[in-house]
């Protein structure tokens, strides 16, 4: 059979079969008579499309279900998986099957999991393996212990019969405690359970939940079957992050959107089911949810209307309106222990604050909960107490008012200082400072100051901070012009804002903080200064980087004319200087004010520990984009150490430090340790905040470039993708993190060979930072270089040319002539002269290119290399020509 | 980075609608619908034994998960279904291949799960056998071969098949009708 017999046999079949029946023989021999095999061939044809054979009958999806049945449930009796010798089914689950196994060498017991639904690629195995290290170390007494894990693949199924296809190959398994008991909710409703003892119960769980969040691990599946009691009242926590672990989100979640029905997301926190960014957050949703089931021994739905519900099946919660639980338990008699009425809207507040939809509106972490879960069972007040106005006028608050305010007032000036300092880039969420800001005597003093006897209108459970601001705000423009708390208070709001991301708010209060200071003060106060200096930063969140300037000078002139009362605000003027100096690549400037500073504050003590700190920081950030990568280096080790003793392992701050320890480690070529640090950075940043935020956004630029420079394009693209994809929706086009993440696309793009692309890319990346920087910047060099980059690649020499000149006069003007980067700008033109065979002016610039790369990085390496070849060629050229 | 490799050629086509010379991206991204499509079949069969489950929805699902990353971004629905047709294909190929081998020890009473499937006997046999007969297809009329496995494996309407290919939709409905009766005729060889 050949191609062209092939249509013409279809050709002719296609002729004949729309005619009536009985003319298609007819036709058939009128058209092929002497050709009897085609006859044939033909009449079968005709017949089979008349009845075609049963399985082009069904669609396709019917035969997966046929072929894609399993029953080895059966067949795994006895079978080994690892050393684990398989004895009986004993559960099957959404996403597995549970077997009861034993360990002959080792005489134990434990539970077998084989997670059916998950094939994995070889590199998704890598992974699974290494995550499931992690949560092996994770020991303790309420978490079921992991013990092994594998892959059904690396642990052949041995069995006594040689020639049997066992499982596929790739399906992830784990071994683990066997947990003899009930989910949880069951074993509470079976005992017959009082409110308070199951309250007890559910604190073991959010221990060990938070247990597991310092380890840096988020469950993000909890729900009563993964949340076991045995019969001595024990708890064990099973199947930790597995789920997400393996990205079976759709298993988790259960949701279904075509009409292919999975099972109900309860538990699920609105923003995993949406599939946004998961933190913390998202566990204390579900240990929210778990509490309700035991307050009221029902799951909460949308209020009244079961239709609704239907509707809602898959995202009640979305809906808003739960109904509370003591309005559940008393409309269904009070099953589970009658309570005081206020003990009942504490319960409320506890449950419906872990379970708000708005993640920020939640308790920001398991320890929270777990605060106020204690403080409810030792009779004490919660912490997310709402402010009614009784429980606002404590007898502490009253007494000591003044005390409150100073304590609190500075408190957050320096949250205000240290909380700018500890991020650049972004909008920060920062955890230890909400936490803070939500600590007793903070609440107290907002509170406190509006004690007036109003009462506030508002849902009881609403109260987070932004409330508290939003309230605070108000009252605050309605005091008096003359009290001089207003632009105290005004000024603390901004800062506090500003902290939560919300710059514009936080702008609006700076400035009116500024003018109202100026008009009652006068300028040369230091309040004044300090609030200038408050503005400027501000400024450089907002990438306005002259004005910021113009007010951080203007700040620190004017407290120096104050010394010495104003020396610490003089102190943390300089310091704002130096932040301001980096940003604008004032690097040589930055570095001496940043020594001088740190040199001033020797012996550094415990008020001005902070201050040195950061100052410390941000010089090793001076050091390191001024090339001198030693000297940051030490310094970022020392801090790192510091910070690790003071906060632990996993704390965003260390993550930071790790983060300038990779970039350091990329820049010298150390690619393996750098995409380590990263990878070890970005764990904990994504745990802290959730994947989508931009401080983990920022992390992935990061963990992109050293990929690519590692030549790991595919892990590469992902990491870049997703980060750009953050930083464009939270900053909008014009800023660093968004030129930042399109810069290595660009380099991505080029590497790929898609040059159209990377032209593009790297195009707007040049128009991004001409917006942000409109003065000579070294950036502009970074993207004429890369532009350059690219155009020699596509073989446009003089289009190549161009920008590497460009590059060059940008990195002169804005850093020094022997820079690294000039010196690389060089050695690129030199090699798009050579190109052009401009022997001599190619001589000249890769010599001193060469010079340079020599100079600064201390030693011969790749860079220096390439510039041997390339004048080896040049020799050749002129030895030729003569 | 380890991708499961397509067993079968990509044409040319394939690659335009992608839009990439890169055999390494469609691989990609076969391979990470193949994973989804498997998994959703299986979660689905287990979750509900009465699911009716059609291949549009099951594709249509994996497309919503799919969508949101990156590598996927780039993508159009269209180009996604020829992709999953294909990554269907072999998920069905590879699973008949398995059940097949696996008769020879002594299962073959298995209870299946979805009482509504139960009752196409020779299953795995005629799955393998048009399987066979879409590869000698391929090398007689790429176009044909082309129709089936996308219509046939990944549900696409005739309006569809047709945009991807370009021609008309009465070419389409015509090469389909003719390549379901060679296709028919050589099962029936092949399987009595």
């Amino acid at each position: 059979m050949t191609p062209e017999r092939f249509a013409r046999v279809h050709e002719l079949f296609l002729s004949i079969v729309d005619l009536p029946h009985d003319q298609q023989e007819q036709a058939l021999l009128s058209l092929v008579g002497d050709d009897a095999p085609l006859v044939d061939e033909l009449r079968q044809l005709l017949r089979e499309d008349a009845e075609p054979v049963e399985i082009l009958g069904h669609d396709v999806a019917e035969l997966a279900a046929g072929l894609l049945q399993e029953s080895e449930k059966d067949r795994l009796a006895d079978r080994f998986v690892g050393p684990y010798r398989l004895r009986r089914l004993v559960g099957e689950g959404g996403m597995g099957v549970v077997y009861l196994a034993e360990r002959d060498d080792l005489a134990q017991t434990v539970a077998v999991k084989i997670l059916r639904d998950a094939w994995l690629s070889p590199a998704r195995r890598a992974r699974f393996l290494d995550e499931q290290k992690l949560l092996a170390q994770l020991s303790h007494s309420s978490i079921a212990q992991i013990y092994d894990a594998g892959t059904l693949r690396d642990d052949v199924l041995r069995d006594t019969k040689p020639d049997d296809v066992g499982l596929e190959d790739g399906v992830p398994w784990f071994a683990m405690e066997y947990v003899d008991g009930e989910p949880l909710t069951a074993f509470a409703r079976s005992k017959a359970l009082p409110i308070p003892q199951r309250l007890k119960l559910l604190e073991r769980v959010a221990e060990a939940i938070q247990f597991a969040h310092s380890r840096a691990v988020l469950h993000r599946d909890i729900k009563p079957s993964n949340v076991l009691a045995t019969a001595d009242g024990s708890i064990r926590l099973l199947d930790f992050g597995i789920a997400s672990r393996l990205e079976l989100d759709g298993v988790a979640s259960g949701r279904t959107v075509t009409g292919l029905r999975m099972y109900t997301p309860t538990w699920a926190a609105p923003e995993v089911v949406r599939g946004e960014s998961v933190g913390v957050q998202a566990d204390v949703y579900s240990l929210g949810v778990l509490l309700y089931e035991l307050l009221t021994d029902e799951l909460p739905s949308v209020q009244g209307n079961t239709a609704a519900v239907e509707a809602a099946q898959a995202q009640p919660h979305l809906r808003g309106g739960t109904a509370a639980p003591s309005v559940v338990a008393r409309r269904n008699g009070y099953p589970t222990g009658k309570l005081t009425a206020s003990a009942w809207a504490d319960l409320d507040v506890l449950c419906l604050s872990a379970m708000h939809p708005d993640p920020q509106r939640r308790y920001a972490s398991a320890e929270a909960l777990l605060r106020d879960i204690r403080h409810f069972l030792s009779q004490e007040p919660l912490e997310a107490r709402p402010d009614s106005w009784a429980y606002r006028v404590s007898k502490f608050v009253r007494r000591n008012q003044r005390l409150v305010i100073a304590a609190s007032v500075a408190l957050l000036s320096i949250l205000i200082i240290s909380g700018v300092s500890a991020w650049r880039v972004s909008v920060a969420r920062d955890l230890a400072a909400a936490e803070a800001l939500r600590a007793q005597h903070v609440h107290s003093f907002l509170t406190g100051l509006f004690d007036g006897g109003d009462e506030y209108a508002g849902p009881a459970k609403d109260l987070r901070v932004t409330t508290l601001l939003d309230r605070g705000r108000r009252d605050a423009q309605a005091m008096s012009d003359d009290d001089p708390l207003k632009a105290d208070l005004f000024e603390s709001l901004g800062g506090v804002y500003q902290k939560l991301g919300e710059l514009d708010d936080a702008e609006s209060l700076l400035t009116e903080s500024l003018a109202h200071r100026r008009s009652r003060l006068g300028n040369a106060h230091p309040d004044v200064a300090r609030t200038e200096v408050a503005l400027g930063l501000l400024r450089l969140d907002q990438a306005r980087l002259e004005e910021a300037e113009t007010l951080v000078q203007g700040g620190i002139s004017s407290l120096r004319a104050q010394l010495p009362t104003a020396q610490t605000a003089l102190d943390q003027a300089e310091l704002a200087l130096g932040f301001v100096y980096v940003e604008e690549g004032e690097y040589t400037q930055a570095i001496e004010m940043l020594q001088a500073l740190r040199k001033r504050l020797q012996p550094v003590q415990q008020a001005t520990q902070d201050l040195d700190r950061h100052a410390a920081l941000q010089l090793a950030n001076a050091y390191f984009y001024a090339g001198d990568y030693d000297a940051s280096r030490k310094l970022n080790l020392e801090l790192l150490d510091q910070r690790k003793q003071q906060f632990g392992e996993n704390h965003p701050s260390v993550a930071d430090l790790l983060v300038n320890l990779g970039a350091i480690d990329t820049e010298q070529g150390n690619f393996a340790e750098a995409e380590s640090r990263y990878r070890q950075a970005l764990r904990s940043a994504e745990v802290w905040f959730g994947e989508t935020h931009p401080r983990a956004a920022s992390m992935q630029t990061m963990l992109g470039r050293v990929l690519i420079k590692a030549g790991d394009l595919s892990s590469a693209s992902i990491a870049l993708e997703k980060s750009y994809g953050v930083q464009l929706r939270t900053h909008g086009e014009n800023h660093p993190a968004v030129a930042s993440a399109l810069n290595e696309l660009g380099i991505l793009s080029l590497q790929r060979k898609e040059y159209p692309q990377a032209e593009s890319q790297l195009l707007r990346v040049a128009q991004i930072y001409r917006n942000i920087h409109p003065k000579g910047h070294y950036l502009h060099g970074i993207a004429s270089s890369n532009l350059g980059s690219v155009a020699s690649a596509k073989e446009d020499l003089s289009q190549a040319e161009r920008y590497f000149r460009s590059a060059i006069s940008q990195f002169t003007g804005a850093l020094e002539a022997d820079h690294l980067n000039t010196g690389i700008a060089r050695l690129k033109l030199g090699r798009v002269l050579l190109k052009q065979r401009r022997l001599d002016e190619a001589r000249q610039e890769i010599e001193a290119g060469r010079a340079i790369v020599l100079k600064k990085s201390g030693q011969e390496n790749a860079w220096t290399k390439a510039a041997d070849e390339d004048l080896a060629k040049l020799n050749r050229e002129v030895a030729q020509r003569r | 980075m380890d991708t499961l490799k397509n067993a079968l050629p990509w044409e040319d086509a394939d690659a335009a609608l992608v839009g990439t010379t890169s055999r390494e991206t469609l691989d990609y991204l076969f391979s990470v619908t193949y994973e989804e499509l498997k998994r959703l079949a299986s979660v689905v069969r287990r979750g509900d034994a009465q699911a009716t489950m059609s291949s549009t929805a099951l594709v249509n699902e994996a497309w919503i998960k799919l969508a949101r990353s990156p590598q996927f971004r780039a993508l159009s629905l269209l180009h996604f279904k020829r992709i999953a047709a294909r990554a269907m294909r072999q998920l069905l190929i590879e699973s008949a291949r398995r059940r097949t081998a696996g008769k020879r020890s002594a299962e073959s009473n298995a209870l299946p799960l979805n009482e509504a499937v139960v009752g196409i006997p020779g299953l795995d046999r005629d799955v393998l056998a048009l399987d066979a007969a879409l590869h000698t297809m391929a090398t007689l009329h790429p176009r044909q071969a082309f129709i089936v496995e996308s219509r046939y494996f990944g549900g696409l309407e005739v309006a569809e098949t047709a945009a991807l290919l370009g021609v008309s939709e009465a070419t389409v409905q015509r090469e389909w009708r003719a390549a379901k009766a060679w296709l028919s005729r050589e099962i029936r060889s092949q399987t009595t």
